[in-house]
């Protein structure tokens, strides 16, 4: 069933290996060792805090007050608060409530702003120019002031707050996700399965979302990051999760109020929200030149 | 292979007087204050088997009309009829089960192919789309694979691996998966280099023979043109200026501009040389075409006519032509354009003017 009079040299397989998508991935993400560091600790703060009941050396709510401001030691690795609790199982235990209002935020973000996101890209016209404008009507917030608005009207609570930290960050998943759309879609394949009798919505589903995905990805570990923070500012300022239950940002509030006694309080706590963020940020660099087009360099 | 196509009673596309334009500009309110006109009122007919190409320059409005006929872009006026139905508002259902019938080839083999995707998903995609089974999806797949000269390994790797030879098979195949009665190739060669092209040609002439497709073939080189169409149609500015069968268009163009298209061609025997008629400045632009006829601001042959009345196209023959030429001044009525710009090249008298 071949055509006579075509040249077969021009159709033989080619010696080039095919590489799968995800090979090519692994092999330049190896390349990344910042990104590698960043995600073995990341890894290791969201087991730790997964099997925290297990990990913590002590009970993070068990007070000692002869351990008083106690420093490092061999009993409390990273000494203990006012009230003896020991500072180490309290971060393990508060990394839980951290890295999930950290995650509730992002899938509040990206619920709101990929699908969005897909639709304006790919229907422009009206739709895309009122998304666009309450995009970025809602950019303009400040993302802790309406968090602390929504906690103002309701009460205070981590969950109402990470939701509206949320829907600060839909609109910058809305951007990239719509500027990816609009560069597939001016892509010819697009007009190729809509030749095909394709549906808008599949070709959504099986084109535009898996070219969507790759700089997705690095916006949501940024995102992630910028979610530990906000949790971190909202908890410092009390307005977050509620004492006894103590996330990063409540141990690093508390540790102010008698810094002149221990100083370490701040510093332990301070590290822990500073390395978790930047090692999501890290991480996003290092999937963005990973997952992006290859740079051949010689 | 320049014969005409079979003569069946129902052409498989008929478009008649469709035209198109597209917002040029806007003022500061966002109202439409110029259109930019890419088809005007251009009508075409295709018979089953036959393979029509369309030329022109680039700017002319061939791509737009490839487009209007697949329902990609919709028109601002006239009909498309495919296969006996009118398609031109068709919507829904009724244009999906259109769509099997035709399908097209693009001109970039690079971003008409997803490359996210395997060659053997990008193969079946339309089957997929139409409801076909996994196992016979498959099946189709291999077939296709092997009828567009690509090997079953091909099937399960990614278009970037590919040349844009391969890349452009891949494309073919895709386009025929539902079998359709008409595929449109936009310029499926022009990115091409020179040796690939004639491969990707034979193809689809090896295919349209086994598979009795009718073609509309869009490109702007006149030589590709001719060797693989029946019928040639020439465009300028929107309009057609020249329809006719493929060897009567090629050696004795009617129209002036079709002479000028055909003179600027590259001719590999210089002995039988055709005098070469150079287009002085540049197309006129579509968002404000000359008034009368289309290409009277570049035609070395432009009577005060042509300046005041668009003209219309007229059959003399098998060919139809829109050109004053024929029916005023030197009344050619049909006769090949040559036989008087050969004369004013002699000395001779112009034509009155």
């Amino acid at each position: 069933m071949t055509i006579a009079d075509h040249d077969m040299s021009s159709t033989a397989v080619e010696s080039a290996t095919t590489e799968s998508r995800r090979a090519r991935f692994l092999r330049r993400f190896r390349r990344q060792g910042w990104a590698i560091g960043a995600l073995v600790f990341l890894v290791i703060v969201a087991i730790s805090a997964i099997f925290a009941p297990w990990v913590a050396p002590h009970d993070p709510l068990s007070q000692s007050l002869t351990d008083s401001f106690a420093g490092p030691g061999s009993e409390y690795w990273l000494g203990a608060d006012r009230l003896g609790r020991d500072t180490l199982s309290r971060l393990i235990f508060g990394a839980r409530y951290s890295l999930l209002a950290a995650a509730q935020a992002v899938l509040v973000a990206t619920v709101l702003g990929v699908p969005i996101g897909v639709i304006a890209g790919l229907a422009r016209g009206k739709i895309d120019a009122v998304a666009s404008l309450v995009a970025d009507a809602v950019l303009s917030i400040p993302a802790i002031v309406l968090a602390l608005a929504i906690i103002g009207v309701l009460r205070p609570n981590l969950t109402n707050a990470m939701i509206a930290i949320g829907i600060v960050y839909a609109p910058r998943l809305f951007r990239v996700v719509r500027s990816a759309a609009i560069s597939v879609r001016e892509e010819t394949y697009i007009d190729a399965a809509r030749a095909s009798g394709v549906g808008m919505l599949t070709i959504a589903r099986t084109h535009v979302i898996p070219n969507v995905l790759s700089p997705l990805l690095v916006q949501i570990s940024l995102a992630l990051g910028f979610a530990v923070l906000a949790e971190a500012g909202i908890s410092f300022l009390g307005l977050g999760v509620q004492p006894p239950d103590a996330s990063w940002g409540v141990i690093l509030g508390q540790g102010t109020v008698k810094l002149e006694e221990q100083p370490l309080l701040i510093l332990f706590p301070g590290a822990a929200i500073l390395l978790t963020v930047l090692a999501f940020n890290v991480l996003g660099d290092g999937l963005n030149d990973s997952l992006g087009r290859e740079i051949r360099r010689e | 292979m320049n014969t005409t196509g079979s003569t069946a009673s129902t052409p498989i596309l008929e478009v008649s007087e469709v035209s198109k334009s597209f917002p040029a500009s806007k003022d500061v309110f966002g109202r439409v204050v110029a259109r930019l006109q890419a088809v005007v009122e251009a009508s075409l007919t295709i018979n089953p088997g036959e393979t029509l190409g369309l030329v022109g320059e680039s700017g002319s409005g061939k791509s737009t009309l490839g487009r209007l006929v697949m329902r990609l872009t919709d028109v601002d006026a006239g009909r498309i009829v495919l296969d006996g139905d009118d398609i031109t508002e068709s919507n829904g259902p009724e244009l999906r089960a259109a769509r099997r019938k035709m399908q097209i080839v693009f001109q970039d083999p690079q971003s008409s192919l997803d490359p996210n995707w395997l060659v053997r998903d990008i193969i079946a995609e339309p089957l997929r789309a139409y409801g076909v089974s996994r196992a016979d999806r498959l099946s189709a797949t291999e077939r296709l694979l092997a009828d567009v000269g690509l090997e079953h390994a091909h099937g399960s790797r990614y278009a970037s691996e590919f040349s844009g030879g391969q890349r452009q098979r891949v494309a073919i195949a895709r386009a025929l998966a539902l079998e359709p009665n008409l595929v449109v190739c936009d310029e499926p060669v022009s990115a091409l280099d020179v040796s690939t092209q004639a491969q990707v040609l034979s193809l689809l002439e090896a295919l349209r023979d086994r598979r009795n497709l009718a073609y509309l073939f869009i490109a702007h080189d006149l030589a590709v043109v001719h060797h693989i169409s029946h019928r040639i149609a020439v465009m300028y500015l929107g309009r057609i200026v020249e329809v006719g069968p493929a060897d009567d268009v090629y050696n004795r163009p009617r129209h002036p501009y079709t002479e000028a298209l055909l003179s600027a061609m590259p001719n590999p025997k210089p002995a039988s040389r055709r005098q070469r008629i150079l287009l002085t400045g540049e197309m006129p632009s579509p968002v404000d075409p000359p008034p009368g006829c289309r290409f009277q601001t570049r035609c070395a042959h432009a009577m005060d006519l042509c300046r005041r009345v668009e003209p219309e196209l007229v059959a003399y023959g098998d060919v139809e032509v829109a050109c004053h030429l024929h029916d005023t001044g030197p009344e050619l009525a049909g006769a090949s354009v040559t036989e008087i710009s050969r004369g004013r090249s002699a000395g001779s008298a112009a034509p009155a003017s």
